[in-house]
């Protein structure tokens, strides 16, 4: 039996609305309400009766968990499907499933590299290559299976993720942040090559399904961690020079970037550093404790790309729908009117036990406070 | 000046959608850009409502110089204006450096942010061959089917 035939037929009188409110603020047509994406990934699962682990190990289980979701919840409809690791099994790094997490490195491996003059025995893996690893065969059978069973939700993606945080990895996350003081060259060197093997590995997709929508976040990169200077040398130049490689390989024109994390001053180096296309999303986490403010990403990036506002995804594991509802109202009222449109999301992925009732207090708000027309 | 092109090439303009008298009509009357310490240049000009381009390589003939041609795109997406100037890019024009940078680009009456090169001034405003024909031929047919 097909995963697909443990789920009833999509409703597709859902999905045509749903594709034309989608389709809102990139093509300034109004349609419906702002959007809502929870970013839902085995909250999708979970809310569907299967596990976490089963999440991660069965991706085309876990993705037509999210686009039934996305119905039952009335959300944004793209089949998103990821973790925070991709690309680091071509490096040499072994994951493990984990019940109640996705996956990260084994324990008990060492690391990768052992010394910053190991960076230079790094071999970044063509797409070749990478046709023979695990990831990219992993996300071209995933797709594959959308295209099959939920075609109406296909939009191939290739995620770079975290570039400096997934680089990081090989190393340790303690030792690398040690050498973007002590060994610069070093840490630079390996952020680049983990991103250069993201951008082969979003060639191979985009070989296969045409195109491929890109998501590249700066999650480690943030302010919690290094400076706004650090954050833009090992995080935004990246990014720019991720989605312009790929650019170049055939994937986008669709981004999604995801600034996760504490962003409280250094949001100012991505504004111009990135690279946009028409196709832009932009989505910014917390400034400092508190979630992002719409109103300055509006301010910040309303020319470049469509913003997307956050509601603190502590609150949507928390039993008082009333707060989520009025977190999101604020958002709302703060961004709604971004010159190239606005997207209601969470601060990061919506945990995997959130409770229903928070996100129709997301929906809630966006009906109440993101109905085109109505300010 | 002449303008030469190989059966292939003249095969991939028509593949793209293009003629081959519009592709001289950008060589000999477009504006154009040239890699830097080479022959090789990017000319542009408006044809009805696309922007087609013509990359060539201008070599000195006996009597006039010869553009033998060696690819040639288009797009329908308009660039506007500059958002914002980048680096200075491996082209000039003249002696102008022409810069990555951040055009504002319509399609469908909406307006949005892409990648291209451009000057200072903002009299010339391009793209290479692998954004017109990959990221803004998806972003056309995006608009198009996100429009209907």
């Amino acid at each position: 039996m097909g995963y697909e035939e443990a789920f009833p037929p999509a409703d597709m009188k859902w999905a045509g609305n749903a594709a034309k409110r989608f389709a809102s603020p990139f093509v300034d047509v109004p349609h419906d309400r702002i959007d809502v994406d929870a970013i839902i990934l085995s909250h999708a699962a979970v809310a569907s009766g299967y596990t976490i682990r089963d999440f991660y190990e069965k991706p085309e289980l876990g993705i037509h968990c999210v686009a039934y979701a996305s119905a039952m919840y009335d959300l944004l409809p793209v089949t998103h499907w990821f973790f925070s690791l991709p690309w680091v099994t071509e490096l040499g790094i072994r994951l493990e499933y984990k019940d109640t997490l996705p996956p990260i490195p084994a324990a008990g491996q060492e690391h990768v590299l052992k010394d910053p003059s190991d960076v230079d025995k790094i071999h970044v893996p063509d797409k070749n290559e990478l046709d023979k690893g695990w990831t990219l065969p992993m996300f071209k059978r995933l797709y594959t299976y959308v295209q099959k069973n939920l075609g109406h939700t296909l939009v191939p993606i290739s995620y770079g993720f975290d570039l400096v945080g997934a680089a990081a990895e090989l190393c340790g996350v303690e030792n690398f942040i040690m050498w973007t003081f002590t060994e610069e060259e070093a840490a630079k060197k390996l952020v680049r090559k983990y991103t250069e093997t993201a951008v082969n590995g979003a060639e191979g997709l985009a070989d296969t399904f045409g195109s491929a929508m890109l998501i590249v976040g700066s999650v480690l990169g943030n302010n919690d961690i290094f400076s706004d200077e650090a954050v833009k040398m090992y995080s935004a130049d990246n990014m720019k020079y991720y989605v312009n490689q790929c650019f170049r390989k055939g994937a986008g024109p669709q981004v999604f970037y995801h600034l996760c994390g504490n962003h409280e001053t250094d949001y100012k180096v991505f504004k111009d550093t990135l690279m946009w296309s028409p196709f832009t999303v932009i989505h910014a986490g917390y400034k400092a404790r508190d979630p992002f403010p719409s109103a300055l990403l509006k301010s910040e990036f309303q020319d470049r790309a469509t913003c997307m506002g956050s509601v603190d995804t502590k609150l949507m594991i928390a039993p008082n729908p009333k707060a989520v509802y009025d977190q999101a109202k604020k958002q709302l009222l703060e961004g709604r009117d971004s010159k190239r449109g606005y997207i209601l999301g969470t601060s990061c992925e919506t945990p995997p036990y959130t409770i229903p009732g928070n996100i129709y207090a997301l929906t809630r708000a966006a009906r109440d406070f993101g109905t085109y027309g109505t300010w | 000046m002449e303008v030469i092109m190989s059966d292939a090439v003249k095969e991939l303009i028509g593949k793209r959608g293009l003629k081959v008298a519009d592709v001289e009509e950008v060589v000999k009357n477009g504006k154009a850009i040239q890699k830097k310490g080479t022959n090789h240049y990017i000319a542009s000009k408006m044809i009805g409502d696309v922007t087609a381009y013509a990359e060539y390589d201008l070599e000195s003939g006996i009597l006039k110089k010869k553009a033998n041609v060696t690819s040639a795109y288009s797009h329908r997406i308009k660039l506007i204006k500059v958002d914002k100037l980048d680096e200075v890019s491996d082209y000039v024009m003249g002696s102008t450096p022409v810069h990555n940078a951040t055009l504002q680009m319509e399609y469908m009456t909406v307006v949005r942010s892409g990648p291209g090169l451009a000057t200072a001034d903002g009299s010339v405003l391009m793209v290479e061959e692998y954004l017109a024909t990959k990221t803004l031929a998806v972003a056309e047919g995006l608009f198009e089917k996100k429009r209907a």
